[in-house]
């Protein structure tokens, strides 16, 4: 999903990963083109992933079969069509499931991580 | 989660159908994207130029982005599957001499397996032809001998009435005897058999016309009544619709018609007019007299165990009341199914397995010829690789043209059984069971369509790997070549190497069954099958039940057989050596009590034979003098023996002047002549111990008259029949044949199995070799190059026709150590088929392995001829 031709300069992005940003990135930002959600990861990030904005497209897709995020078209700031996505019912909840579960998941391997002696 | 999912399917079905519009909104949407961040670029500074650089970069790639879209969007696989088929076909169009062969080769592989396929269906895998065919058992007495015997009519009646685990318990006689059937203008021999009256409820089936026997048509002296099958009811009494109640006249003896059987069914007897079991006959009240086959069908909850003990249960009965004659006799039973189909089971797998050798050899040539124009085709394959195509995508796309060929080798390969099926019907033993079944149907077309795609996944397998390996960077870098060359080399040669492992099997296979046949097919009979001919002769006993009146007739036919131009030599037997007909009686050798003690008694083959026999078969006298006119019922009664009777009852003595009692005879039989052993119930088989005995002393009234001609003894036919009909206007000759053809036919089974694997093999062998001219070829024309800078440094013709035989040599050597370990393990299979070799004859091993090496090495030797007339100055500027 994430593979491009440049292994040693970017941080991998997870499938599921992608998924729960976008979702978190549409709940605080409200409707979003892709070029905007994409943005606004990065932006986040601070730079450190760099990620192929295009596989945001197979990723929205995914989310929209799934019923989790709704699309349609609309003109932007700069009056140009684009796609606007926005998060549903069902998005929002999958959401909350998937940071409740990412927090949990995030906590075990970061006390797996700490230093030998807090243990 | 289950909601989620077909929520999925929705969306993919109506993305499916409105794939175009959804094409164009990705495009859009990442114009969009592009643009706006083409924009932002530009208000950060860069020029127009390198902002639209920046936004493409940073978007990665735009086809690999639609072809991932493109996999989530719809249903992918019915899309990409509809895409690889025309994308497919269109490949192999551009290709047609490639297509052409493969298409043909598998056309050949799967119109061969169709065609075996189709055989075997019928004669082994379709249900027995009876309703509730699987409770059907067939029951066999077992005495203290060993061997099986059939049952005595009062044992079997004695077992039907007590038995409890049978809906049915049925018989009939063993053998169909002829009689002939007279009364209309016609005179005809037919074969009649006898049945229990519930033999046809046993078989579930009833006639069409009038009614089944019932019980009380047992209870007489001689028949009064008889079913008529199908067959004779059209062919002798033109369908007459009035039949029943109709008097007909058998041997001589009024039969009332009440029955006709219908068209095609199974009767497990070639009869064509049944009688029912004359009880009351003194011929079916002795329990000695083992001729009936019993078949019956268990009462269902009744267990092949339960109904066993049963049936021991009575013969200890049995035994209890009539120990001089049923000790340690008791019945075992078989089912119908090993009975009728057991015996050329064997035959017809080890077919299945050649033929299924012969696809895999098929498939490898294929398969490499596959490797080969993968080969050709890398950079294609690298070019969608970069595209955006997954390697999964792209094996996919090998499978679905292997796919293609595969189906189309299959379509041509129904053609091809079809045709083949028809060559089977006429090659197939006349004895092989339910031949008339053997069609292409529906259950072998869906045997075809699964081997069409089993095929096509194992020969597309390896240049589909081949595919998925490819390395996009390494193929535009040309340095990519050779390492790919090798793997794909690596795989052709393995190819190869199993494809003559594999037709060694087959040639081995197919030589020992030759070998074994042309042993068999010269296995000294005993007796000069050519220029003699055959019929059957049967005097009705209502006319001829004198035995003076027999004995007239015969002496009377000889003599104007005798007469005939043309003609050598004429006689006549009671039994037809190697024409599946048994007579044998017990004896003892004169001085010993008689009748012997029960189980004590010597059995041996009788036959009754007319003076002019031994010379009409060309039997040697070994001593003695052999039986003349003189021998008549009133003159002392003689025998003679073959030298298998003398070897196993007089061993180191001299039989001749010795006297036997036959059968039930008061009278002893002096011993007059020792003749040679013959082979007469099968070609192959052990000397049996036999003993002829003069018409003119004995009853028999059926017989096989054998005459001797100089030339082509078929042109006798008509004057026959005329000479018998002068003699009784009424009597017919049937089975009218040579006996080269009756020899001919006694062996037809293994000479179809030889046939059919010899074929095979020489098949597989012709693939395997195009398989290994094509490999050597084409590294041959690879190697142009290195052949021609070889040249140049001074090599000698003999040295690259060296290197490149020696490739071939090598590749064929170890198929050849392969196939042989296989060859001994798998010819295993074959023992029971083979006579006289053993499964691992030397003499047929090491002969295959020289044709194969030969062959192998014609197939490299082209290539090498033409590496030898590379012209270095050519070849140097080749590439």
């Amino acid at each position: 999903m994430t593979g491009t031709g440049n292994p040693e300069s970017h941080t991998e992005v997870l499938q599921g990963t992608l998924d729960l940003m976008v979702l978190k990135t549409l709940e605080t930002m409200g409707p979003q083109h892709g070029y905007g959600i994409a943005r606004r990861i990065e932006q986040i990030s601070g730079d450190l992933l760099r990620m192929n904005q295009g596989t945001l497209y197979p990723a929205l897709l995914r989310l929209e079969q799934s019923g989790w995020v709704s699309s349609k078209w609309g003109v932007s700031d700069n009056n140009r069509r684009a796609k606007y996505y926005a998060i549903t019912k069902s998005g929002l909840k999958q959401l909350a499931a998937e940071t409740k579960n990412w927090e949990r998941v995030s906590g075990i391997i970061a006390r797996l991580l700490q230093p030998a002696e807090e243990v | 989660m289950r909601i989620n999912r077909w929520r999925i399917l929705g969306t993919r079905i109506a993305g499916f159908l409105r794939l175009r519009a959804r094409d164009a909104d990705l495009n859009d949407e990442m114009r969009a994207h592009l643009e706006m961040a083409a924009e932002e670029n530009r208000r950060r500074g860069m020029s127009a130029e390198e902002a639209r650089y920046a936004a493409r970069r940073e978007f990665g790639g735009v086809d690999q982005v639609k072809e991932a879209y493109r996999e989530r969007r719809g249903l992918p696989a019915i899309e990409t599957l509809l895409q690889d088929l025309r994308f497919g076909l269109r490949a192999l169009r551009k290709n047609p001499g490639f297509t052409t062969v493969a298409v043909l080769t598998l056309a050949l592989g799967i119109g061969a397996n169709t065609a075996i396929f189709s055989v075997v269906d019928a004669v082994l895998i379709r249900a027995l032809p009876f309703p509730a065919a699987d409770r059907m058992v067939w029951v066999n007495a077992k005495f203290p001998l060993g061997d099986t015997a059939m049952v005595s009519p009062p044992d079997f009646a004695d077992y039907r009435a007590e038995t409890r685990s049978f809906d049915q318990f049925a018989a009939m006689g063993f053998l169909a005897s002829s009689a002939n059937l007279t009364g209309s203008d016609k005179p005809e021999q037919v074969l009649t058999n006898i049945a229990s009256w519930n033999f046809f409820d046993a078989l579930g089936m009833r006639p069409m016309l009038g009614r089944s026997f019932v019980p009380d048509d047992e209870h007489v002296e001689f028949p009064q009544v008889g079913i008529l099958g199908h067959g004779i009811w059209v062919r002798h009494f033109g369908s007459d619709p009035a039949i029943v109640g109709r008097k007909i006249s058998l041997d001589g003896r009024p039969v009332t018609v009440v029955g006709v059987l219908p068209a095609d069914v199974p009767l497990l007897s070639e009869a064509e007019v049944w009688t029912p079991a004359p009880m009351l006959n003194t011929g079916m009240r002795n329990r000695q007299s083992h001729f009936l086959v019993v078949v019956a069908r268990l009462r269902s909850g009744v267990s092949m165990g339960q109904a066993q003990s049963d049936l021991d249960a009575i013969a200890h009965r049995l035994a209890a009341t009539y120990p001089e004659t049923n000790k340690s006799w008791s019945l075992r039973m078989q089912t119908l199914r090993e009975v009728t189909l057991g015996s050329v089971r064997p035959a017809l797998l080890v077919l299945l397995c050649a033929v299924g050798l012969l696809l895999l050899v098929a498939c490898s040539n294929v398969a490499n010829l596959l490797l080969a124009r993968a080969e050709s085709r890398r950079r294609e394959i690298a070019v969608r690789g970069a595209l955006g195509a997954s390697r999964w995508r792209l094996v996919q796309q090998t499978l679905t043209e292997s796919m293609l060929l595969s189906l189309g080798g299959g379509a041509l390969g129904v053609l091809a059984a079809v045709w083949g099926v028809h060559g089977l019907r006429l090659l197939a033993p006349a004895d092989l069971p339910r031949l008339d079944q053997v069609a292409v149907d529906g259950s072998v077309l869906v045997f075809t369509l699964a081997l069409s795609v089993i095929t096509g996944l194992v020969f597309g397998l390896a240049p589909a790997l081949q595919v998925s390996k490819v390395s996009i960077e390494e193929t535009f870098r040309e340095a990519g070549r050779a390492t790919a060359r090798v793997t794909r080399r690596r795989a052709a040669n393995a190819l190869v190497v199993g494809e003559i492992a594999m037709s060694l099997c087959l040639l081995a296979g197919g030589g020992l069954l030759l070998r074994s046949f042309w042993k068999l097919a010269h296995t000294d009979t005993g007796f000069r099958a050519d220029h003699v001919i055959t019929a059957k002769i049967s005097l009705p006993t209502a006319v001829y039940g004198d035995a003076s009146k027999r004995v007239t007739f015969f002496r009377q036919l000889e003599e104007k057989v005798k007469s005939l131009p043309g003609v050598q030599a004429a006689g006549a037997i009671s039994e037809l050596p190697l024409n599946g007909e048994y007579g044998d009686s017990f004896f003892t050798v004169d001085g010993r009590a008689y009748p012997p003690p029960p189980n004590q008694y010597d059995d041996a083959d009788l036959r009754q034979v007319t003076p002019g026999y031994l010379a009409a078969m060309r039997i040697p006298l070994l001593s003695g003098r052999w039986f003349d006119d003189r021998d008549t019922a009133n003159e002392a009664s003689v025998i003679a023996v073959n030298q298998a009777f003398a070897r196993r009852f007089f061993p180191g003595r001299n039989p001749m002047g010795s006297y036997l009692r036959v059968g039930g005879s008061e009278s002893a039989r002096e011993i007059v002549a020792v003749v040679g052993t013959i082979q007469h119930y099968s070609m192959g088989e052990d000397p049996r111990p036999e003993m002829y005995i003069p018409l003119a002393q004995s009853k028999q009234n059926r017989m096989s008259l054998v005459v001797r001609a100089a030339a082509d003894p078929r042109h006798l036919a008509t004057a026959l029949q005329d000479v018998v009909s002068s003699i009784d206007k009424d009597l017919p000759l049937s089975a009218i044949r040579s006996m080269d053809d009756v020899v001919s036919a006694s062996i037809a089974e293994p000479r179809f199995s030889a046939q059919l694997l010899g074929l095979f093999a020489a098949l597989a062998l012709v693939l395997a070799a195009v398989g290994l001219y094509g490999l050597i070829a084409y590294t041959v024309t690879q190697q142009t190059r290195e052949i021609g800078i070889r040249m140049a440094l001074g090599a000698a013709t003999r040295d690259i026709s060296r290197m490149v035989l020696g490739r071939g040599l090598r590749l064929t050597l170890l198929g050849l150590a392969i196939g042989l370990g296989a060859t001994l393990a798998l010819t295993r299979l074959l023992q029971g088929l083979l006579f006289g070799v053993t499964a691992t004859d030397p003499v047929t091993l090491v002969a295959v392995c020289v044709v194969l090496v030969g062959v192998a090495m014609v197939a490299c030797w082209l290539p090498a001829r033409r590496a030898m007339r590379v012209d270095p100055m050519v070849a140097l500027r080749h590439e």
